[in-house]
């Protein structure tokens, strides 16, 4: 090694040595932050400018018109329409995970024969695909001749054939139902590691005082779960909103657009109608939606949970 | 070279092109198939990265004829003039301000697949129907909703597909999206009326069949549920074999019939190949389109799922290898129907909605789900069919003015 290159590293090593612990922080740091800015924060912005565009899916010679796509957005039916879906289909979608995840946890935090093959099967739906899920539902209740009509018609529950996927009655519970079925491992497997971290010992003093199951219930093990319940509503409503697959493999958001929730109007727009920058612009709404209903959750039960 | 070739089609695509390297020598040929939504943005970011595709076809008649009015193709008159404008099947071909874009090779075209043995069994007038109220009297003798058979389903889904139906009906009853001036004419009282058999039919439909995702727009008819129903690419021949081979000469087509004062309408595909405007080796790529439109080879691709398209080049139904295809002779008289069909009321109606004038209007009206949003309003809402149609005009006079 030449006595020049041997300077220069000490005088690196030196100045490495006089930097601050924060300024050797952000430096260690640094490679992340770039790779994220390019992977994360750039495609971001670079939609953000499409959303301000007139600009097909052949992006070619894009004109700029500003907030005029946000404004026709917010201003047209079809947004509310597809608003008004995506809460129904959130709010049904998370009261099924989280009363089928509750209850179910409450049943496995038990000890019986088979349980750990029965907490594997009950974990079986969040590994099978999603479109493998939604295709056997189809299948079962198939408006022609799936098993599930029937069953109903023999057992006399309905007279003829019921078009599930295909009535604008019955096409989003069936969504939500596919959801619920589909997404309660996940609630299921929070609340029960939960479950089991709670002492034996109050039950055991609830006991004592005479205090029926449902007592116990509400009076240790809800308020025992607050924190956890907290954290899976709110990324199950974060997760469901946005939830695409199980809507298009589903119903495409049909018949018409009584399934059509804002993820599916951006791809419906962006892909089926190449306005990119349409598309892009009721995803950025999406999001600020999400924003809005994050804060007014985390306003309205953030600190009682805690 | 970028498409949406299907499966089977794909392996001969592959084998072409290895023969058009051996010819060429120093030629390699990069293929990328894509589906049909993919198609637009992959060649336009790969314009824009600076590496274009050669040679595409994006996968619609709409997206080509797009790609070519936003600059990602160049003209390729000579690859036509050097063959004649003759070798083609003169509906497919057109001129975007004087100049041709695509060398077409094959299409598909809508058609009503139908069951002869429950029309015969129903004792149903058997089709071709010469006007609406022959096809209606023969839904409603072919419905037996005890027996869960219908005459005819009414899809209403919401992508550009299920609008073609509404949108021949229409065209047959003399209506339209756009007129020869290019002015919007969806609000008319034949429209309204085309709307209003698209209800009147609805009563010999299952509501499932509203909202059926396109594959599933044929099984019922191999299950006994529909009597009828609507494609475009033809699979009766690989649908037969591989789920119902006992009904094999019980399905045949024929055209969507038309209210009986106008010829009928079939909507057409088949636009073909283009070439990229920022292309670095036009020459090759033009060579590869030609290669590619032979005849010899159009039947290798149309011989590869047989009976599925039908061929937008002259004399292909006169070559001999063509016939070597058991399955087309198995099917010869049902395909010669297609081929006639194309030839007879075919149009490219998502761009040449007016013979000789492209429009741009009318495929996006089409894949922007306007017209089927007619056809859900009156179905699904029970909407007065004036009121959709003065509704979805307006929407598209907003849209595209």
């Amino acid at each position: 090694m030449s006595a020049t290159s041997t300077s220069a590293l000490a005088q690196a090593k030196n100045k490495v040595d006089n930097l601050s612990e924060n300024q050797i922080g952000l430096l260690l740091i640094l490679p992340l932050a770039v790779l994220l800015m390019v992977l994360y924060l750039y495609p971001i912005l670079r939609g953000f400018v499409f959303s301000l565009q007139e600009v097909s899916l052949f992006a070619t010679d894009p004109a700029w018109i500003g907030a005029q796509q946000y404004i026709d957005t917010v201003n047209s039916s079809r947004f509310w329409n597809a608003f008004e879906n995506g809460i129904i289909y959130t709010v049904g979608s998370v009261a099924v995970t989280v009363v089928v995840g509750v209850g179910t946890a409450m049943v496995l935090n038990r000890s019986f024969f088979g349980e750990r093959f029965v907490t594997g099967l009950i974990l079986s739906p969040y590994m099978i695909p999603i479109v493998g899920i939604v295709l056997i539902f189809r299948w079962l209740f198939n408006g022609l001749n799936g098993a599930a009509n029937y069953v109903f018609i023999q057992l006399g529950f309905v007279n003829e054939p019921v078009a599930w996927f295909s009535s604008s009655t019955y096409a989003m519970p069936m969504l939500i139902l596919i959801s619920g079925w589909a997404l309660y491992p996940f609630v299921c497997m929070l609340v029960l590691a939960k479950l089991q971290t709670i002492p034996d010992e109050y039950y055991e003093a609830a006991n004592l005082m005479g205090a029926s199951r449902t007592r116990q219930f509400v009076s240790i093990t809800l308020p025992q779960l607050k924190s956890v319940l907290f954290v899976a509503i709110l990324l199950r409503m974060l997760w469901t909103f946005n939830l695409f697959d199980i809507i298009w493999l589903g119903t495409q958001g049909g018949p018409g657009n009584a399934t059509e929730t804002l993820p599916i109007m951006a791809y419906r727009i962006a892909f089926d109608g190449l306005r990119l920058g349409e598309g892009t612009a009721v995803a950025f709404l999406t999001f600020v939606v999400l924003a809005i209903g994050t804060i007014i959750y985390f306003r309205s039960f953030g600190e009682r949970s805690a | 070279m970028i498409n949406s070739a299907y499966e089977p089609v794909q392996e001969v695509f592959k084998e072409i092109f290895n023969e058009f390297e051996d010819q060429e020598g120093n030629v390699k040929v990069e293929y990328n198939r894509v589906d049909f939504a993919d198609a637009p943005q992959q060649a336009a970011q790969a314009q824009a990265a600076g590496e274009p595709w050669d040679v595409m076809n994006l996968a619609s008649p709409g997206n080509n004829v797009t790609a070519a009015q936003e600059g990602l193709l160049q003209p390729i008159n000579d690859v036509i003039d050097d063959r004649g404008v003759d070798y083609w099947n003169e509906k497919a071909m057109f001129q975007l301000d004087g100049d041709y874009y695509f060398a077409p090779h094959y299409g598909s075209v809508i058609k009503l697949n139908y069951r002869v043995d429950m029309f015969e069994e129903a004792s149903a007038p058997m089709p071709p129907f010469d006007n609406w109220e022959q096809y209606m009297t023969a839904a409603e003798m072919l419905t037996d909703t005890s027996q869960n058979q219908y005459g005819h389903p009414v899809f209403l889904g919401s992508n550009h597909f299920h609008g073609v139906w509404p949108m021949m009906l229409t065209m047959m009853n003399g209506g339209g999206v756009v007129n020869p001036d290019g002015d919007i004419v969806f609000d008319s009282q034949e429209t309204a009326e085309a709307l209003q058999f698209v209800k009147d039919m609805d009563q010999y439909s299952p509501e499932s069949a509203h909202n059926s995702s396109i594959p599933n727009m044929r099984p019922p008819l191999y299950q006994g549920q529909y009597a009828m129903t609507w494609y475009s690419t033809n699979q009766v021949a690989a649908d037969i074999a591989n789920y119902a081979p006992n009904l094999q000469g019980d399905v045949q087509v024929t055209h969507v019939p038309s209210p009986g004062n106008n010829d009928p309408v079939a909507r057409m595909t088949g636009t073909g190949y283009g070439v990229s405007s920022e292309t670095e080796h036009p020459e090759v790529a033009k060579r590869l389109v030609k290669y590619i439109t032979e005849p010899e080879n159009v039947v290798r691709m149309l011989t590869a799922n047989p009976t599925a398209k039908i061929p937008m080049v002259k004399g292909v139904l006169e070559e001999d290898r063509m016939w070597e295809n058991e399955t087309i002779q198995e099917y010869e008289d049902l395909y010669r129907d297609l081929v006639g069909m194309a030839e007879d009321y075919g149009r490219i109606i998502a761009v040449n909605e007016n013979p000789e004038t492209v429009n741009p209007i009318t495929g996006r009206a089409l894949s922007e789900t306007m017209v089927v949003g007619a056809a859900q309003d009156v179905v699904l809402k029970d909407m007065d069919p004036m009121d959709a149609a003065t509704k979805w005009a307006d929407r598209m006079r907003e849209e595209y003015k």
